[in-house]
């Protein structure tokens, strides 16, 4: 039986960067997972977007939690879908996975993320589920992760996974 | 034109033989991320099955992306055609205008996840451990809705006694049908 679930492209910064871009990502497959290791050089916030679109196409909900405190939030109409609660703390290293299924269709592009921020102390540690979308009926073809302030440190990877179904 | 004398030895040592057929080939590993089933609505499907769920593999995950018309009401999941109260279930979710909130089920069916109008929602199940016979099966699904809805839930399912997962039904519970092109994919984990 065929493998159905391939990886696509890989990328890890070997220099400073403000945003990490993978493009040209084929139409063959049903899903899309992505697997994010990142670090960062100053106190941030984490940014998602498909095929360079900005404006106002974002929409998102975010539960998290820290050791302290459980919480919620949202965006409407925005340029991005924002990833983190709390401020994602400067050289910790914080884990992120996006499942986009359908991605391949003309219907909304639905983003789930998972995401783990692992701080320095247990209070600024985050725990995160986040539901994003975007209402384009364009297919997903290129994803790009940013950073509100500082930059994405050496190291950095994301990798790009296929999935396809029967 | 110039002619060679060919041998048969001299043809072997130009293409030597090997007894393996792996022999100047890449490594062939088996995949273990498989496709098994897709199902698709047209518009009509109040319900949505997988039936003959092959026990050949490790683990189960359903990957799903669905809508319904229905706003009031949840999306369901049952093994086996079981309706029976003998699953139970929590969750935490998020809606745009509420702080998050948990809670918890026992009833005929593994999760109740809710709809809205027409908003498309994307899900992904882990069921482990699916064939087993010896212990309760347990899933956790990650389930977000355009609308600004996000929610995780785990359950349990408790027949007695306990039985390999062969069929698995997702519906909703007032009655609406999937509309056109919601979809779930099953897939298989070989362990």
């Amino acid at each position: 039986m065929a493998n159905t679930y391939e990886a696509i492209a890989s990328t890890t910064l070997a220099s400073t960067a403000t945003s990490i871009t993978l493009s040209s990502i084929p139409s063959t497959y049903t899903d899309l997972r992505v697997v994010c290791y990142l670090t960062n050089t100053l106190s941030t916030n984490l940014r998602f977007t498909m095929n360079g679109l900005g404006g106002t196409g974002y929409g998102w909900e975010l539960m998290s939690a820290t050791s302290t405190t459980a919480t919620s939030a949202n965006g409407l109409s925005q340029a991005n879908v924002t990833l983190n609660n709390g401020s994602i703390v400067a050289s910790a290293p914080y884990l992120v996975t996006v499942d986009i299924n359908s991605y391949n269709t003309t219907n909304t592009k639905m983003f789930l993320f998972s995401l783990s921020s692992n701080g320095t102390s247990a209070t600024n540690s985050e725990v995160g589920r986040i539901e994003g979308h975007n209402g384009t009926s364009a297919a997903v073809s290129s994803i790009t992760f940013a950073v509100s302030t500082g930059l994405f440190s050496v190291g950095s990877t994301i990798s790009l996974y296929g999935i396809k179904a029967a | 034109m110039a002619i060679s004398l060919a041998s048969k030895s001299s043809i072997l040592q130009g293409f030597p033989k090997s007894r393996s057929m792996l022999a100047g080939n890449s490594a062939y590993t088996p995949p273990s991320f498989e496709s098994i089933a897709t199902v698709t609505a047209t518009g009509s499907e109040s319900a949505l099955t997988f039936s003959s769920i092959p026990s050949t593999y490790k683990h189960l995950q359903i990957r799903g992306f669905i809508r319904t018309s229905l706003g009031n009401g949840n999306y369901r999941m049952r093994y086996n055609g079981n309706s029976a109260s003998v699953y139970s279930s929590a969750d935490t979710s998020a809606l745009y205008n509420s702080t998050a909130v948990n809670s918890g089920n026992v009833s005929g069916t593994a999760f109740i996840i809710a709809s809205n109008t027409n908003a498309w929602a994307s899900i992904i199940i882990d069921i482990p451990d699916y064939t087993s016979t010896t212990r309760a099966k347990s899933f956790k699904a990650l389930f977000g809705r355009e609308d600004r809805y996000i929610s995780e839930t785990s359950g349990t399912w408790l027949p007695s006694p306990n039985v390999a997962i062969t069929s698995i039904t997702f519906d909703h519970s007032g009655g609406a049908s999937f509309l056109n092109e919601a979809t779930f994919a099953l897939y298989g984990i070989k362990g």
